[in-house]
């Protein structure tokens, strides 16, 4: 059905009988095709709008079956011209998918949608700019480009939102156009955008767009960040994603930023939001990288205990499809941080009407939480799998439970009776078992050669009925280790005479090798087999490490090489050390590199993304700010670090900076803990020397409800005061706030926080300052937010710098 | 973030199909062959890494059994294809909802915006089936454009798509079974399959809120068992994954409050004093607002519209089982075997299980059972047989009432002697059953009620208890 027809662009008639058929049916599409042509043409004829409707809705559906219906283009076009929102949607949605192939037909209706996109309705405005810009032909960006800049400034949400989305669409369609039109300047003013959604989207297109950049992605400095975390709440399920998604980017200006900034986040744990809840655990993991030095690993295990109960209700919670992904992720942050999960385990215990990705991942992870206490019931668990009727799940649960002997993790004894349940797997003449349960113990016995002799008495008796060649060869190799078992040069002894129905390498050398072993250790017995095995191998051409290895061992006989120096070389030290693992198991660069991808479908596939994303989809970033805007000195340097130069928006050197009140701005944020003494009064603050506020002011309760709502909230400015402890009460605040000039203009306690409405006059200029605190007592952080509007104030840097001025004073005197 | 999506049918047809990018290189839009490749991938998915075990699946075909075919195994929802696109899919009622993406995504944040286009189309055409797909393919397009704009999610939520949907949805029958379970004063599960969206009129602008609209709310507290019993009937693992699932169809959308077990408490380890409810975790919605959860386990919310879950906890530990298992095997003769299953329904006796199922795979070499079983009073039609191209001994009961004891006992004929391998063969018994107005946690919902009383206003609330079973195994 869904093969699609080339348009028949009238070519020649097929010839032959063989392409009778294919004709016969681009014949009866075509009709299909041709009969919607004439419906469409009656289409400005037809009154009834239902009718009309069902019209082009068949042009639709015959569209998603797979129909090529490009053919229709121009009669469709004709439909655009309607009051009918649904069929507008319907033609647009025609448009956008065969613009491509038909551009300049549709370069016609550019006029149309130009038009819609000065209509009186948002959704109308903001459809028709969708459309215009998801057309993507390269002659178009000069019809773009007007209406889209006119669309950020529209009334409307949606419309500004679909037209920073239009943004993206241009710059994929046209760079130069984009970059002419400094785009990326606005993109960074419109952060502060009062709706959630018109920031989440400049977030996203600020990303693709500066990918190319050393950055990565947006840059983003610290006043940036702050203004999105402040607001995070208001954001959600998958744009609050995009604002998580920028913390690991973020190198905070000390550990007491990165602490609060993890205080911030600590709500979203709670949400039904698998996305978030994962990317807030990566903006955990690398405040606690920021924060480095000897806590580092305590805290990331912090981060992890805290991490696991919701992640742990998530998992059980949520479908099939996420509780993959989900555990996937769990299952990086028990590598990362082993033991955190293990009082979990029983949440890893295999349900039985589960998809059978999610039953082998939960049996590879099984034998990560082992530890003295629940290792029995891991065991007696696995044991369990082992007889699933599922080969994999069986073979996988059996490499778990070599796994736990391996790393040695369930305490004394559990390694033994490990051993004594694959024993008795060899026995239960179950091909995959046996063979899984003999490649098991090598390994086991590598690990733990004190084990040889719960191992040994059912050797022989295996080797007759263990069928496939990787189990085979582990038995033989096991004879070849236990050579006190008595039967064993018998038991090899059959091997070797039917050497020639052998047909494996793997297991020709497990033999050679063990029929050497046991020559050193009884050579008597072996002698005559070792002879006849040497002379079948020397001549063996089938694998080539096999005849190199059966020369050289004839060669050393022959030579008459003494027994000793012979077993030293047969002897291949495969003895792993006490607390020594399998090389594979602590892959530990891997894991880092994957740690750095969690989040991204690295961690799923367990692969690094460069192995398997195209390299022009490839996104590295970089940490940032490379050097803290906030510390004296590099203050010129960052912004020219930036590209875009659009950068200062929120940040606070546009042009004209005067040096002292920079200065003041990096000492206020020294008290955040850093203890810089010159930074911590709060007089060089002023420019003058003087008070930075005017204690004379003053105004009543209705010019401050005035002027607070005269001033739109997109020009308020958020900040953060730390405070030593949580007040006592309103008063303390007030009291102290008073002494420097901020007056208060009403206050209350709520059973959760503290409210302040407070107000100053900036000294320099005279201009009035509205100030709204809030101190949330139940956070443990003594935190106090600030929203700070500047009356007459242009919303723009000269604000920020008078706010960071008032915090500063605040910080001081609190 | 994402290039594609596309919804299959449960045959492979592409049902509705939307490119966002362009990442796959020069390809015509209506171009399909890839949402094939993707298909034959899903539905023939091999676990096989290597040769050999390859070659044991491909001796399961052979042996045309449809319980052997089950190794095969399920595709993973995310997995790489040769044309270099990462595949990511979620199921939902035998559709697939599938998006390709080139770029190094977050797959919890694309599963879940999968899952969440998934549950939109249900909330908006009512159910969610190919027929409702297929009928209403138009109004998803109209969602689809809402919800993602060049491959990144924009808005997702029910009630703030509904300014800018003007289709209408177009119903499908929906097919009840619920059958003679309902008592005649509660509503029907239909009820619950309306779409949320109110009509347009014929100049495709929005009429006000349907007048003839119930004003009503459904609310579900829905517990799944996981439990799993040692062959003594000793309970060797349970938990309890419960959650608080709405459905609102309330006019004006007013704030709700909802209460809960005053004495409930959060976490293992603040245990609180005898006979309180303890939850290990809970999760809360996004519109939920805790400000008196601590104090008085009450939650206000101004439900979305369509269904949501407000919350979701888990419970770990000892909890009253509802059934208990208690099976034996005898070995009569060297080719018989005598299987009896005793369960009892340990839930107080107003209560019953519905629809139970209880299946025990048998060994392959099995050649007939003859199943009998032993009902007592007031237990609902039971029927028990040996399903030969499943394997298994299947015993249906349409009512188990709490306080009963049921016995079932099969006579087992093999094809050959017994061994200690065949016994291995057998089991674990699986055990699936609904048990309506129940719950085993004990949490429960105080009330429910609009937070500013309003003259006149009077919603129609319905609230449902109901305990699943999720796993609920008997080792043998």
């Amino acid at each position: 059905m869904a093969t699609a027809y080339p348009p028949n662009q009238g070519g020649v008639p097929p010839e032959g009988p063989a392409a009778m058929p294919d004709s016969y049916f681009t014949e009866s599409r075509k009709g299909e095709v041709n009969e919607l042509k004439t419906l469409l043409r009656n289409f400005s004829t037809e009154r009834d709008p239902k009718r009309k409707r069902d019209i082009i809705k068949k042009v639709i559906a015959y569209m998603t079956l797979g129909i090529d219906v490009s053919r229709l283009f121009s009669e469709m076009m004709l439909a655009i011209e309607t009051r009918d929102l649904v069929i507008k949607k319907m033609v647009y949605l025609y448009l956008v998918n065969y613009a491509r192939s038909h551009p300049e037909l549709a370069t016609m209706c550019t006029n149309t949608l130009q038009k819609d996109c000065g209509n009186e309705d948002p959704m109308v405005r903001g459809l028709a700019l969708r459309a215009l810009c998801g057309l993507q032909l390269p002659g178009m960006v000069e019809y773009i480009s007007e209406p889209l800049r006119r669309s950020l400034t529209d009334g409307h949400a949606y419309v500004r939102k679909t037209g920073v989305m239009g943004m993206l669409k241009l710059y994929r369609l046209n760079r130069e156009a984009f970059q002419e039109s400094s785009f990326v300047d606005i993109l960074y003013d419109m952060l502060r955008d009062p709706d959630a959604s018109v920031v989440s989207n400049c977030i996203i297109v600020l990303n693709e767009v500066m990918a190319d950049s050393p950055n990565g992605g947006m840059a983003i400095n610290r006043a940036i960040m702050l203004h999105l975390l402040n607001r995070i709440h208001e954001f959600s399920e998958f744009s609050v994603v995009q604002i998580l998604d920028l913390v690991p980017k973020y190198i905070p200006a000390n550990n007491d930023e990165a602490y609060q900034i993890m205080n911030l986040l600590d709500p979203v744990l709670g949400r039904y939001s698998p996305g978030a809840v994962i990317a807030t655990i990566r903006a955990f993991w690398s405040m606690a990288e920021a924060v480095g030095g000897p806590d580092e690993e305590a805290m990331k295990r912090q981060i992890v205990s805290r991490c696991k109960a919701p992640l742990v209700t998530l998992i059980s919670s949520c479908s099939s499809e996420l509780g993959y992904s989900l555990l996937k992720h769990a299952e990086s942050l028990i590598d990362a941080v082993p033991g955190v999960f293990d009082d979990e385990y029983r949440q890893f215990f295999l349900k039985y009407n589960e998809p059978t990705h999610i039953k082998y991942l939960k049996i590879s992870i099984l034998p990560k939480l082992a530890n003295p206490e629940n290792a029995p019931d891991i065991v007696a668990e696995l044991a369990e799998c082992v007889n699933d009727m599922n080969i994999k799940i069986s073979r996988y649960s059996v490499r778990s439970l070599m796994q736990i002997a391996c790393r040695d993790t369930g305490g004394p004894g559990c390694a033994e009776s490990i051993a004594r349940r694959l024993v008795e797997m060899l026995d239960l003449n179950v091909s995959h078992i046996c063979s899984e349960a003999a490649t098991s113990l090598a390994s086991v016995i590598r690990k733990h050669p004190g084990l040889k002799s719960v191992i040994a008495p059912p050797l022989s008796r295996s080797l007759k009925y263990v069928e496939e060649s990787s189990g085979k060869g582990s038995i033989v190799y096991l004879l070849g280790e236990c050579s006190e078992v008595t039967m064993a040069p018998y038991a090899l002894e059959k091997l070797i005479d039917t050497y020639d129905k052998i047909d494996d390498a793997t297991i020709k050398i497990a033999l050679l090798s063990s029929t050497m072993k046991l020559f050193c250790q009884r050579p008597a017995e072996v002698q005559a087999m070792l002879g006849r095995l040497l002379a079948k191998a020397t001549d063996d051409v089938s694998s080539q490490d096999l005849h190199d290895r059966a020369l050289l061992y004839y060669r050393m006989l022959e030579s008459g090489v003494d027994l000793p120096v012979l077993a030293s070389v047969v002897d291949t030290k495969t003895a792993l050390g006490q607390g020594v693992n399998f090389a594979e198991e602590d892959d530990f660069e891997l894991r880092a590199e994957l740690m750095k991808e969690f989040n991204t479908l690295s961690i799923v596939f367990g692969r690094e993304s460069k192995n398997f994303i195209a390299e022009e989809f490839q996104v590295k970033f970089a940490k940032q700010p490379k050097e803290h805007p906030l510390e004296p000195g590099s203050e010129g340097a960052a912004p020219s670090a930036i590209p875009g130069g659009g950068l200062d928006v929120l940040g606070k050197t546009s042009a004209p900076a005067p040096a002292p009140a920079v200065a003041a701005a990096a000492g206020s944020f020294d008290l955040l803990g850093m203890g810089d003494p010159g930074g911590a009064a709060p007089a060089p603050a002023a420019p003058s020397g003087g008070p930075p506020f005017n204690a004379a002011v003053s105004m009543t309760g209705d010019e401050y409800q005035n002027t607070w709502g005269a001033i739109n909230d997109s020009q308020s400015v958020v900040s953060m005061v730390p405070l030593k402890k949580i007040p006592g009460s309103t008063q303390e605040v007030e009291t102290a706030l008073a002494r420097h000039g901020i007056k208060t203009m009403a206050s209350g306690e709520l059973p959760t926080e503290f409210k302040f409405f407070l107000y100053a006059q900036d000294s320099p200029t005279g201009l009035l300052m509205l100030i709204q605190g809030n101190l949330d007592k139940q956070s443990g952080e003594a935190l106090l937010v600030l929203t700070v509007k500047v009356n007459g104030g242009d919303g723009g840097a000269s604000d920020q710098q008078k706010v960071d001025t008032l915090t500063a004073v605040m910080s001081s005197a609190l | 973030m994402i290039s594609e999506f596309f919804v299959l049918s449960p045959r492979g047809d592409t049902i509705i199909a939307k490119q966002y990018r362009n990442d796959r290189g020069d390809v015509g839009a209506h171009e399909r062959s890839h949402t094939e490749a993707f298909f034959r991938k899903v539905k023939f998915w091999s676990d096989a890494t290597n040769e050999e075990e390859y070659e044991e699946l491909q001796d399961d075909d052979k042996a045309e059994d449809g319980a052997r075919l089950k190794r095969k195994g399920d595709a993973p929802p995310v997995f790489l294809m040769p044309d270099g696109m990462v595949y990511v899919h979620v199921k939902r009622n035998g559709l697939i909802f599938c998006c390709t993406t080139a770029r190094n995504v977050s797959p919890n944040t694309v599963i879940e915006l999968l899952a969440s286009i998934a549950r939109i189309f249900k909330d908006y055409c009512g159910t969610l089936s190919e027929e409702a797909l297929r009928k209403n393919f138009i109004l998803c397009y109209e969602l689809l454009d809402e919800m993602i704009d060049y491959g990144y999610p924009q808005v997702t939520r029910t009630e703030n798509l509904k300014s800018f949907v003007y289709n209408e949805p177009i119903l499908v029958e929906h097919v009840v079974n619920t059958g003679n379970l309902v008592n005649p004063k509660t509503a029907s599960a239909s009820a619950v399959h309306k779409p949320v969206i109110s009509s347009v009129n014929e100049n495709g602008r929005k009429s006000n809120v349907n007048a003839n609209q119930k004003n009503e709310i459904f609310v579900d507290i829905l517990e799944r068992l996981n439990v799993l019993f040692s062959n003594n009937g000793y309970v060797l693992n349970s938990t309890i994954d419960g959650c608080i699932q709405m459905k609102s169809y309330l006019a004006g959308n007013p704030e709700l409050r909802l209460a809960l077990n005053e004495d409930l408490v959060i976490g293992r380890n603040n245990a609180g004093s005898y006979g309180s409810v303890v939850v290990d975790d809970m999760n809360f919605n996004d519109c939920v607002n805790l400000a008196e959860f601590e104090s008085a386990r009450t939650l206000s919310f101004i439900p979305p519209d369509g269904e949501f879950v407000v919350l979701n906890y888990r419970v770990t530990g000892e909890f009253p089982t509802p059934f208990r298992i208690f099976p034996s095997i005898e070995e009569v003769e060297p080719k018989k075997l005598e299987v009896v299953i005793l369960i009892r329904g340990e839930m107080p006796a107003n209560h019953f299980g519905a629809n139970v199922t209880v299946e025990m795979p048998m060994p392959r070499c099995t050649a007939a059972a003859s199943c009998n079983v032993i009902s007592s009073p007031g237990s609902g039609y039971a029927n028990a047989e040996y399903v030969a191209h499943e394997g298994k001994l299947v015993w249906t009961m349409k009512k188990f009432p709490g306080g009963t004891e049921q016995t079932m006992r099969a006579k087992v004929t093999l094809n050959q002697p017994c061994t200690t391998q065949m016994r291995r063969e057998i089991g674990p018994i699986n055990m699936t059953f609904e048990i309506p107005m129940y719950n085993v946690s004990s949490l429960n919902v105080r009330y429910l009620r609009v937070a500013e009383a309003m003259v006149g206003y009077t919603p129609y609330r319905w609230v449902r208890y109901v305990t699943q079973s999720s796993s609920y195994v008997c080792r043998l």
